[in-house]
């Protein structure tokens, strides 16, 4: 079955409720998996779902199915109308989307499709032979896939967005230490698999022998990995809803200084960096665009459902795609050399809440913590336990470094902040 | 179905593979979620497709597809088999050899008195409605959350080993939350009732509805309730609180496959590695885990894994030491073991089975010991309900702990109200102050819905039961700012 608009066609003339919404989502991907130096897992993905939703006097029900004919197709429609006429009436109910432009970036990149698992394959065994002259192991990941998406509706609302993504992780083991890097792009060609083992490798070398400090509070210098982590649940709070209602962090925050002076985060799909689906799924398709959160370190705005915008009289953003914080061109070296004492953050691990609304935060260091003094790292430190909130980070910075890409969604550079709070240690 | 099974095995063999299996899976999910008054995520989910896996000079292939036909079964296959020729050029010396395993043809179903699927939507929906509103009209609470998902899996597996088995797994799920708010401050709690695999008959059997007006009142006590002094004290934990603890601090350290390295790159390592085994003291003598995938209503009680292997009950620690895994039929091997214990495990038709926690359980102590009598015994002390925050590194040593629900405990009596409680510990030393267990009638098994492990990552489902138990001389904080 083709996917475009005679879809929705055929759902106009046989739906008997007021509106349809149809979503479709398609991955053909290939996840080569490696550890102790060998692939453990290969393995090719395809799959393609389709969501109806029939919308019937304010009620909605929707149905999701792999099952991708026509003959499905009109079961799926009939299963998703009964289950709307089961429904009470949505208090909350927001009409579909009507037609509006959306913009359209370009993500879909062939090189990445066409990568084979036996040129994936070769390039794990580079790094492989390189490792064992150094008596170490390897462990990560090679990911290329290409994914669909295509929102439409019975008022003539259509959105088709395709994107290809190429993730390269490794994580090299030396002696009991280990060091992590990552590389995600589009285009595949930009990978470059030595380059991320090389700095797995020297982070692995330099966290030899580390040694146990005491818990407490420390000046910190985050590397983009380990902020990105934590910039995954300011995407998620930094909402608008709960924030009205009283019980987010950032409740009687708006419009009120929450960072540092340097602290600029924003979103933007067509950023050419860091491009991101240019529309929100979740909202049934509502076009994303450019919108600043903190600026200069003053919460401007949180982003806002369609139903909540409409309540209060605001425009709704839908759910950002992406997460920028604006940096300098200073380098990972460079920063390193501008901290005269502080702890070296190369990745945090297991992040969660311990208190939502006070943002705190709790979580690991992991794969590479070292000591700066004097612009050089001094020693390699025994991982540490965090328990803390990004703000205490966000408000506290004195440098900032050079944006990287951190999980196909951030760009986020390094930061050093005055103070971070660490409460307990572990035992490598 | 059959038929389509036998010829992917058959066409791999064919291919020269060394060995072959195909899962035909559907996976049927209804999910039922109320915010506040307004109905969300309303609907039927049903995700269907076939994963074909194939050995081959030693390493794996997997490839899988949505369209069920013969023509892209062979398509599949194919491609599987070409991907393990890829693979094999990264392989292990000896290339991967699977624990033997029986040829199995039989059937297994959760056994329901009421099937979750023939209750209406509307009848679910009002049942949440219902709670909601009970919540809703407590002063105070701002903001409610409830759902239902229903989940089954219909599943074929055959091996070109011979094996033909056919599973119908059905499990079901229900939450409800309130949050309260005082001026600036909120906080939360939940009716944490827990995912069973089994029919209607266990949602009714939860008393929801009765228990709605507690929950939502306990949400806005805690806004008043007295912060933690800070400092080692003796913890007393229920089932539901100490379930998750297992799962992060036993269940996942002796997974084999993270044990032997396989998830270094994202979940991690563990620190009970295979020289350990039968002399490492994980716990004091009163601990002793089994594991149990037969458990009647266990998440991971699915009569045969995702390898074709026979569910299974074992002991992994036994009188405080560590003496045995979870495993696959890949990495049973790697430390001798002449079969897998069955805990291979893949979330969906796409997905490649990898070692998961089975039904794991901390076995109650041999007296009738009930939770006021272990709670006398502690002078100073935390008495801790339900599930929080909760993080551990990923070696598995050092974790940390909230709650849901807290209560001081002062020269052997439960008193007044704690709240933004948490204590941290190193995993055999927190286990090697376990000092008291409550008896087989205070035992819970407690389900894990939604444990996330593997690249992609992978959930998965298991029950860790336990009885309320006394730790000594834990660190407390106060997890607040």
């Amino acid at each position: 079955m083709r996917i475009d608009k005679t879809i929705i066609s055929f759902l106009k003339k046989k739906k008997e409720c007021d509106d349809v919404i149809f979503h479709y989502n398609g991955e053909d991907s290939n996840l080569s998996r490696f550890a102790e130096n060998r692939i453990t897992q290969n393995m090719s993905k395809k799959l393609e779902e389709i969501t109806i939703k029939a919308i019937k006097d304010e009620r909605v029900g929707s149905v999701k199915t792999t099952k991708i004919d026509s003959t499905s197709l009109l079961k799926t429609l009939r299963t998703a109308e009964s289950i709307a006429s089961a429904m009470p009436k949505d208090p909350e109910f927001m009409p579909p989307l009507k037609p509006e432009p959306c913009n359209n970036v370009q993500m879909d990149v062939a090189s990445t499709t066409r990568i084979t698992p036996q040129t994936k394959a070769k390039s794990i065994l580079k790094v492989v032979k390189k490792l064992k002259s150094k008596n170490a192991k390897v462990a990560g990941i090679f990911y290329n896939g290409r994914r669909k998406i295509c929102i439409m509706n019975t008022k003539g609302f259509f959105a088709s967005h395709s994107l290809t993504n190429a993730d390269f992780s490794v994580t090299v083991s030396v002696d009991g230490s280990s060091g992590f890097a990552e590389e995600t792009e589009e285009d595949v060609r930009k990978i470059d698999v030595e380059r991320a083992f090389n700095v797995a490798l020297n982070k692995a070398e330099m966290g030899r022998k580390a040694v146990k400090i005491k818990p407490g509070d420390y000046p910190v210098l985050l590397e983009p990995i380990a902020l990105g982590s934590l910039m995954w649940y300011l995407k998620f709070l930094m909402e608008r809803r709960s924030s009205d209602e009283g019980w987010s962090y950032f409740s009687r925050k708006l419009g009120k200084k929450i960072a540092s002076n340097n602290v600029t985060i924003f979103s933007d799909p067509l950023n050419s960096k860091i491009p991101g689906v240019p529309f929100d799924v979740e909202s049934d398709g509502l076009p994303l665009t450019k919108h600043a959160w903190i600026k200069d370190g003053i919460l401007k705005k949180l982003w806002t459902t369609r139903y909540w915008a409409k309540k209060k009289g605001l425009k709704p953003t839908g759910m950002p795609s992406n997460v920028i914080m604006k940096g300098t061109r200073t380098t990972r070296e460079e920063m390193v050399k501008k901290v005269n004492y502080g702890l070296l953050i190369t990745r945090l691990w297991y992040i969660r809440f311990v208190n939502r609304k006070d943002l705190v935060l709790t979580g690991m260091t992991r794969d590479g913590l070292f000591l700066i003094e004097n612009g050089k790292i001094s020693k390699a430190v025994k991982n540490m336990r965090f328990n803390d909130s990004p703000f205490t980070i966000l408000s506290k910075v004195k440098y900032l470094g050079k944006p990287e890409r951190v999980e196909g969604r951030f760009l986020v550079p390094s930061i050093f902040a005055k103070k971070f709070h660490f409460a307990s240690t572990t035992k490598f | 179905m059959d038929t389509l099974c036998k010829y992917a095995v058959s066409r791999a063999k064919k291919l020269g593979a060394d060995y072959s299996d195909i899962r035909i899976t559907d996976d049927r999910s209804q999910r039922i979620v109320l915010i506040d008054r307004s109905p969300k995520e309303i609907g039927d989910e049903d995700i269907y497709g076939f994963g074909v896996r194939i050995l081959k000079n030693g390493a794996w292939g997997f490839a899988s597809s949505n369209r069920i036909t013969r023509k892209e079964i062979e398509k599949t296959v194919k491609k599987a088999y070409s991907i393990a020729e890829a693979s094999s050029l990264v392989s292990r010396e000896n290339g991967i050899e699977l624990a033997k395993e029986p040829v199995h043809k039989d059937k297994f179903t959760t056994p329901v008195r009421i099937d979750p699927f023939s209750i209406g939507i509307d009848e679910k929906l009002e049942l949440l409605m219902e709670i909601n509103e009970v919540m809703l009209n407590v002063k105070s609470i701002v903001k409610v959350y409830s759902y239902f998902i229903v989940n089954q899996r219909d599943q074929i597996f055959a091996s070109q080993e011979g094996s033909l088995i056919k599973t119908k797994i059905i499990t079901v799920n229900s939450d409800y939350t309130a949050v309260a708010l005082k001026g600036n401050d909120s906080q939360m709690r939940s009716f944490q009732s827990y995912p069973k695999n089994a029919g209607w008959e266990h949602i009714l059997s939860l008393k929801m509805v009765e228990n709605a007006e507690r929950i939502a009142e306990e949400a806005v006590a805690k806004l008043s309730a007295s912060y933690p002094k800070e400092g080692k004290k003796d913890l007393v934990l229920n089932p539901c609180h100490l379930s998750l603890t297992i799962h992060e601090s036993v269940g996942h350290p002796t997974e084999l496959d993270r044990v032997m390295g396989y998830e270094t790159n994202f979940a991690g390592r563990s620190f009970a590695t295979p020289e350990k085994l039968g002399n490492f003291r994980y716990g004091s003598k009163l601990v002793n885990f089994v594991a149990d995938n037969t458990l009647p209503g266990g998440l991971a009680t699915t009569g045969y894994d995702d390898e074709g292997v026979k569910c299974q009950k074992w002991n992994v620690i036994k009188d405080g030491i560590l003496v045995d895994y979870s495993s696959t039929r890949e990495v049973a091997g790697l430390i001798g073991k002449r079969r897998s214990r069955g805990s291979g495990r893949a979330d969906a038709y796409y997905s490649f089975p990898i070692n998961r926690i089975p039904n794991l359980y901390l076995a109650p102590g041999k007296k009738d010991v009930s939770p006021d009598e272990l709670m006398s015994r502690v002078k100073d002390g935390v008495y801790i309900e339900g599930r929080g925050s909760f993080s551990i590194d990923q070696r598995r040593l050092n974790f940390q702990f909230g709650g849901d629900l807290f209560y001081e405990i002062k020269n052997g009596k439960k008193g007044k109200m704690l709240r933004d409680v948490i204590y941290h510990s190193i995993t055999p030393k927190f286990w090697g102050s376990l000092d008291g267990l409550s008896g087989r009638k205070y035992w819970e098994p407690r389900g894990i819905f939604n444990c996330g492990k593997g690249e992609p990552v992978q959930r998965a489902q298991m029950t860790n039961g336990a009885p309320y138990a006394l730790f000594r001389k834990i660190s407390v904080e106060r997890g607040k700012k």
